[in-house]
């Protein structure tokens, strides 16, 4: 059984449960804004998640996508004292069952570790895209290497060394402030050299390949004003990014390109819990379709049993 | 060469245990927030890092035991602002965490293969299915009599008797760091507790893990 755990309302969520709903083996969907209506209850015969009205064994659970949020964090929700316990126990179950080599998670956790740390994610691209080149980049504390790297390369970006979602923002040699360098003392910054070029957004699902060219004058078109086209990419350069995604056990990667005037193509990071709906839908490329195919391998239909009274 | 130590600025044990093993310093979370750091991905080894308030080149780490998971944002009082905190704590452990992932193979204790900066990123319940898969019986509790301990590729039983038992315990473990402690009386294994990163207030761990340190130090140092 597939089942699609995260939040209804968040776009991709949404977008590979309706996928997976038009095909006959529908999925359950643990949707974390009524996470109280589950609980995970042992059994002669393992754990058995239930909900009203049903319940199924977590060793039927064959596939599973998971996009999980903070679910202290999401409004409505009264976890205090023994409801907050059950669902931390859902959680624990259904992240334990993600791990497990036998599903098909779209993510295995554990590929997505790395993406907590940028840098260490670049010395992996370095490693399993060769053929892709890394902008230069440095993490530091000290603002005279601050000083020397962006007069080096002239015009930089600097953004956050974690997975923490923050703004790119341009640095300039002669932009530079003794306030912004002094900030650098106490907490470590990346920065990195500005590549000017055509930014590519590419999902791959599987060994399918969806390129998204990006078309804006915006340091960060995430919050600006952009057109976006489908379009294919150079051989070489799709191999590539299926390469690393399957390198980093990804079943589903975004993966961020820029290609220079010059046809040089940088990647800047792989993201393994891509918001790939916003692509989708300015595109037309069936991303959550591909994404319903993944998960539907290796998975079988089963009549959910409903809860008799001995249980 | 340097063995580096990176653990929480709360932790008492640090500072007797760099002074208990050769050419030691340590990192806290106060030396993330000094001058010093410089950290290139695509040259990892060419870098520096700060240690007890001294900027040191990452190329003469010879020895890695990292005792925490994460920064924690607790522990960065310096930032006023909570938020602050938790942003810096983030920062902080995304550098360790590329800088840990830059050095050779084999410097780490307990290398990470998880989001941590130490210890592989099993969960209770695989360890436990892992243990059963060896015959053993995982009943979880604070400590037990016995240990095994493997540190790199050396394999210590606290009765050595078991010895045999202990290599079939830890073998294919993908870790190299672990610490276990069990009871070996009766009938299987009862595995307590295993850990897959360093601990220092652990006496018995402390010991053991020093030792083996020094040991690897003393060989390195006569070949």
């Amino acid at each position: 059984m597939i089942v699609v755990w995260g939040l209804l309302e968040d776009p991709p969520t949404r977008t590979v449960y309706r996928a997976l709903q038009e095909r006959a083996a529908g999925p359950l969907l643990v949707d974390q804004a009524c996470i109280d209506e589950f609980e995970v209850v042992e059994t002669a015969r393992g754990k058995v998640l239930t909900w009203p009205g049903f319940r199924v064994a977590i060793e039927d659970l064959t596939s599973l996508y998971l996009r999980p949020y903070d679910i202290r964090q999401i409004p409505g929700l009264d976890l205090a004292g023994a409801s907050g316990a059950k669902a931390d126990r859902v959680q624990e179950t259904l992240m334990s069952r993600a791990h497990d080599e036998m599903v098909v998670a779209v993510n295995p956790p554990s590929a997505c570790d790395l993406n907590g740390s940028k840098p260490a994610q670049l010395q992996l691209i370095r490693r399993f895209a060769p053929q892709l080149s890394v902008p230069r980049t440095i993490v530091t504390t000290t603002p005279d290497e601050v000083k020397r790297f962006v007069s080096e390369f002239g015009r930089c970006i600097v953004k956050s060394v974690s997975g923490h979602r923050s703004r790119v923002r341009e640095l300039r040699a002669e932009q530079l402030d003794a306030e912004q360098l002094e900030a650098v003392r106490s907490c470590p910054v990346q920065v990195q050299e500005w590549i000017p070029g055509t930014d590519f957004r590419v999902h791959v699902v599987g060994d399918r390949v969806f390129a998204t060219r990006i078309d804006s004058d915006a340091m960060d078109y995430r919050y600006e004003k952009a057109s976006l086209s489908a379009v294919e990419l150079p051989p070489w350069v799709a191999e590539a990014c299926t390469s690393l995604a399957t390198r980093m056990g990804l079943r589903l990667a975004g993966v961020d390109l820029r290609r220079t005037e010059a046809g040089e193509w940088f990647c800047f990071e792989v993201n393994p819990s891509p918001a790939f709906s916003y692509y989708e839908g300015r595109t037309g490329q069936p991303i959550a379709s591909a994404i319903a195919d993944v998960l539907s391998v290796g998975s079988h239909e089963i009549d959910l049993p409903r809860i008799s009274a001995a249980m | 060469m340097t063995t580096v130590l990176v653990g929480s600025g709360a932790d008492a044990a640090l500072a007797g245990a760099a002074a208990s093993l050769p050419a030691t310093v340590v990192v806290r979370p106060a030396d993330l927030s000094r001058v010093g750091w410089s950290f290139d991905p695509a040259d990892p080894l060419a870098g520096t890092f700060v240690a007890s308030s001294q900027i040191y080149d990452n190329a003469s780490v010879e020895r890695v035991i990292c005792t925490i998971s994460v920064v924690q944002p607790g522990e960065l009082v310096w930032f006023d602002d909570p938020d602050d905190r938790l942003y810096a704590s983030s920062e902080m452990t995304a550098l360790l965490r590329s800088w840990i992932e830059g050095l050779p193979p084999g410097v780490v204790l307990g290398a990470p293969n998880g989001r941590a900066l130490v210890g592989c990123s099993s969960t209770a319940s695989q360890w436990s299915e892992a243990l059963r898969r060896r015959s053993a019986i995982f009943e979880p509790r604070a400590s037990g009599p016995d240990w095994i301990s493997l540190v790199d590729n050396t394999l210590t039983v606290s009765d050595d008797s078991k010895r045999d038992h202990a290599e079939m315990l830890v073998e294919g473990f993908d870790c190299n760091y672990l610490w276990i402690e069990l009871n070996w009386e009766t009938g299987p294994p009862r595995v307590h507790c295993v850990r897959s990163r360093p601990t220092l207030s652990n006496e018995r761990e402390r010991e053991v893990l020093f030792e083996v340190v020094r040991n690897s130090t003393r060989e390195r140092v006569s070949s």
